[in-house]
């Protein structure tokens, strides 16, 4: 069996735009710091000198006017990716992507289409603080009209955002910052990942947890650790929380009827809710338990690394989750 | 005697790193003092050398697992 | 300002006729907007044009098929400056299927890609940003493409006009911004927002040339827009044009507050941009006859488009799901997340 090329999940999608970039000459790139320097986290390491400054803009400090623009040279034929540098900067581009992107085409009657990606990371676990640290997918996912993307693996960054810059819709990127260093398997050729469809990163008959991003790591080890007590995880991935792959979901929950839901944004309001509640709309008849969502507080980020570790989930508290579904005492010393 | 791959403090604060990549694959050979995994703390990322040399017989912190300090990472056992 | 005795001789009689009549559509267009609001025919607002027909037909009288422009809320006269069919869009501002955009979007966001009209915006500075990228990404196409974004006073107060500007100067985006100071950003007189007298002055401080000219005169506005678009088209980039006219009717067809005065209206109606032109047709001695016979088909016209837009049907409920997305591989019918 061949092995696969390793290679980080920022080097993926440096791969998804060279490709992308190479093969349309209506893909172009807007973002702080993108082209001379590559990008803060060199995800756009070569662009600059492969397919020059047309394409490859450094910008201004202007999130409003980048993605407005983005919206703007969507709506004539173009395929722009506008990058921010942190994904709490979309607040200052909220107006733009909620009420011109995402409503564009509907206003419309369906005459236009709005083809643009925005993309950044979530910079949480590293002591930026409040102001950079956010996981906002709830807000996306709660806007009619996005498509909104995580991916937790570098084969599933490169092809969530290929389909993503070939999608006709305006989408959504949230990427973990965490992540971009941490390598993995990657297929040769033209690897895209089909937007809507869940991935099932571990099979397993007892516990059912869907995971997105960084969760999918936590998710995954917790699965070994259960497994030598005989406890099973199914570990999904949705890759796309819009448009969501609940069959997936729902496959899974007819073998287990146990569900964890783990995602690092804010717990009220958050996707996991959003999840359970789906869930519970479709098929609550096949939950043996009530369902957990394990999430971060609902506070801003702390500074200090004991502070911000208390707010973001972790492992054990994806174990108290698993625990409370199955009954079991899960946790190693409990 | 199996000697254990140990993630220690680097710094005073430090309480969890997540792997990264591993640098050396189980079944090498290993010397005291290289470099066998790349991890993660919240401020830097750094490397956490053998501390013995032998076989690296068994690697029980994959790539994406977090680990607490004082936890282990790897054994070595001797060649 | 922009003497406007310079260009009249530039174009012909039927040049300035075809002006004369454009402008006249739009005032018929929006004076019976505000009856059929009163008559409860539009929902939400609508906010008319009245006076400032200059401004769209001389801006719009500057651009080729291939250019684009961008619309507010405020829009109706840039639309049909630009040549959309006021049938069509009578039955959008009456919610009717036959709309341009299926009675999805209304009066304010009238969309028409075929006449390059990227969309009317509700946000006020919404479309700043959106006009730099038309701009810069039809270039990047290979296209010749200017744009012409159009917004008000109010408007150039947002922090999206500032970036914009910059943005655009810095990459010399084909766009030209087009500020229609009508003295009033609803009940707020423009000279209370700002401290200076021309929001044109604002243009030299991005890097690019602003100037400000009698909206009210569509042969000055049209000097100044050619000036613009010849800008543009060379790769010279942005141009800000402050247009000062006055809108002749309140805010909207539900406004209330207004604070403007009966003796700035009657400075204004001596001002009116259609009797400025019908005066000048006058002094080429073309009979006023013939605009009389304008006047009298395009009343007739928009009695037209007003009775069709009655009679046409409404959507059906189901279509309310309808073009939330473009089609793509994973879109199912009714999949809306």
């Amino acid at each position: 069996m061949s092995e696969q090329r390793e290679i980080t999940m920022a080097e993926a999608l440096n791969e998804a735009l060279h490709e992308e970039m190479a093969a349309d000459g209506s893909v172009f790139m807007i973002g702080e710091d993108i082209g001379r320097t590559g990008g803060l986290f060199n995800v756009s390491a070569g662009l600059l000198d492969r397919f020059g400054a047309q394409r490859v803009i450094d910008s201004p400090i202007s999130e409003a006017a980048i993605s407005g623009a983005g919206v703007g040279a969507s709506l004539v034929g173009c395929r722009p990716v506008v990058e921010l540098q942190h994904f709490d900067f979309v607040t200052l581009a909220m107006d733009q992507i909620v009420n011109h992107a995402a409503k564009w085409r509907y206003m419309s009657g369906g005459r236009v289409h709005v083809p643009l990606v925005v993309r950044g990371p979530i910079a949480n676990g590293v002591g930026l603080a409040a102001q950079h640290s956010q996981s906002l997918e709830a807000w996306f996912v709660h806007t009619p009209g996005l498509v909104v993307l995580m991916p937790s693996t570098p084969a599933d960054a490169k092809g969530l955002l290929k389909s993503a810059i070939r999608d006709d819709n305006p989408v959504v990127m949230l990427e973990k910052r965490l992540l971009y260093t941490r390598p993995g398997p990657i297929p040769e050729g033209d690897h895209t990942v089909p937007i809507g469809v869940a991935d099932v990163k571990r099979e397993g008959g007892d516990v059912t947890v869907v995971a997105t991003a960084y969760g999918v790591g936590m998710a995954l080890q917790a699965a070994r650790g259960l497994s030598e007590r005989g406890i099973e995880l199914e570990v999904i991935d949705p890759r796309s929380l819009k448009p969501l792959d609940l069959d997936a979901i729902l496959r899974s929950l007819e073998k287990t009827g146990r569900l964890v839901v783990l995602s690092e944004g804010p717990r009220t309001g958050g996707f996991a809710g959003e999840v359970i509640a789906r869930v519970s709309d479709e098929a609550f008849d096949l939950l043996k338990a009530p369902p957990q969502r394990v999430a971060a507080l609902d506070t801003p980020i702390p500074y200090a690394a004991k502070l911000e570790r208390a707010v973001l989930p972790d492992l054990n508290d994806l174990l108290d989750a698993i625990g409370k579904v199955t009954g079991e005492a899960v946790r190693s010393g409990s | 005697m199996a000697t254990n791959v140990v993630l220690e403090a680097v710094s005073e604060e430090l309480e969890f790193a997540s792997v990264n990549r591993w640098l050396r694959q189980e079944g090498d050979s290993v010397t005291e003092g290289e470099a066998l995994v790349e991890v993660e703390g919240d401020k830097a990322t750094f490397e956490v050398a053998a501390p013995a040399t032998g076989v690296l017989s068994k690697i029980l912190a994959v790539v994406g697992d977090e680990v607490e300090v004082g936890g282990t990472l790897a054994v070595i056992e001797p060649a | 300002m922009t003497a406007a005795t310079d260009t009249a001789p530039r174009l012909g009689t039927e040049e300035l006729i075809e002006l004369y009549s454009s402008m006249r559509l739009i005032r018929e267009f929006d004076t019976r907007i505000v009856e059929l609001f009163e008559r409860k025919l539009i929902r939400g607002s609508a906010h008319p044009y009245v006076g400032m027909e200059a401004i769209a037909v001389g801006i719009c009288a500057a651009l080729g098929d291939a250019d684009y422009i961008t619309s507010t809320h405020r829009g109706h006269g840039h639309c049909l400056a630009r040549g959309l069919d006021p049938e069509r869009m009578m039955a959008e501002i009456l919610g009717r299927e036959s709309g341009y955009c299926r009675g999805k979007g209304g009066s304010m966001h009238i969309t028409a890609m075929e006449h390059g009209m990227l969309g009317a915006d509700a946000i006020v500075g919404g479309s700043h940003g959106l006009s730099v990228g038309a701009a810069y990404g039809a270039r990047l196409l290979g296209r010749e493409s200017v744009v012409a974004c159009f917004f008000g006073d109010g408007a150039a107060n947002e922090g999206s006009f500032h970036e914009a500007c910059n943005l655009a100067a810095v990459l010399d985006a084909p766009v030209i911004f087009v500020c229609e100071n009508n003295q009033w950003a609803l009940s707020t007189p423009t000279h209370s927002s700002m401290r200076i007298e021309d929001v044109a002055d604002r243009a030299i401080s991005y890097g690019f040339p602003g100037v400000a000219v009698d909206g009210n005169d569509v042969l000055a506005v049209k000097a100044v827009a050619d000036e613009a678009v010849a800008r543009a088209r060379r790769g010279e980039g942005p141009t800000l044009i402050e247009a000062k006219s006055y809108r002749m009717t309140p805010h909207s067809a539900f406004a209330t507050g207004e604070t403007s005065t009966a003796a700035e209206l009657e400075e204004w109606k001596a001002r009116d941009p259609l009797g400025r032109l019908a005066e000048q047709l006058v002094a080429r001695e073309v009979d006023a006859a013939v605009l009389e016979r304008i006047d009298a088909a395009v009343a007739e016209r928009i009695d037209g488009a007003v009775q069709g837009a009655i009679d046409a049907p409404p959507p059906p409920p189901e279509q309310a799901i309808e073009d939330v997305f473009a089609p793509a591989a994973w879109l199912r019918p009714g999949r809306l997340a």
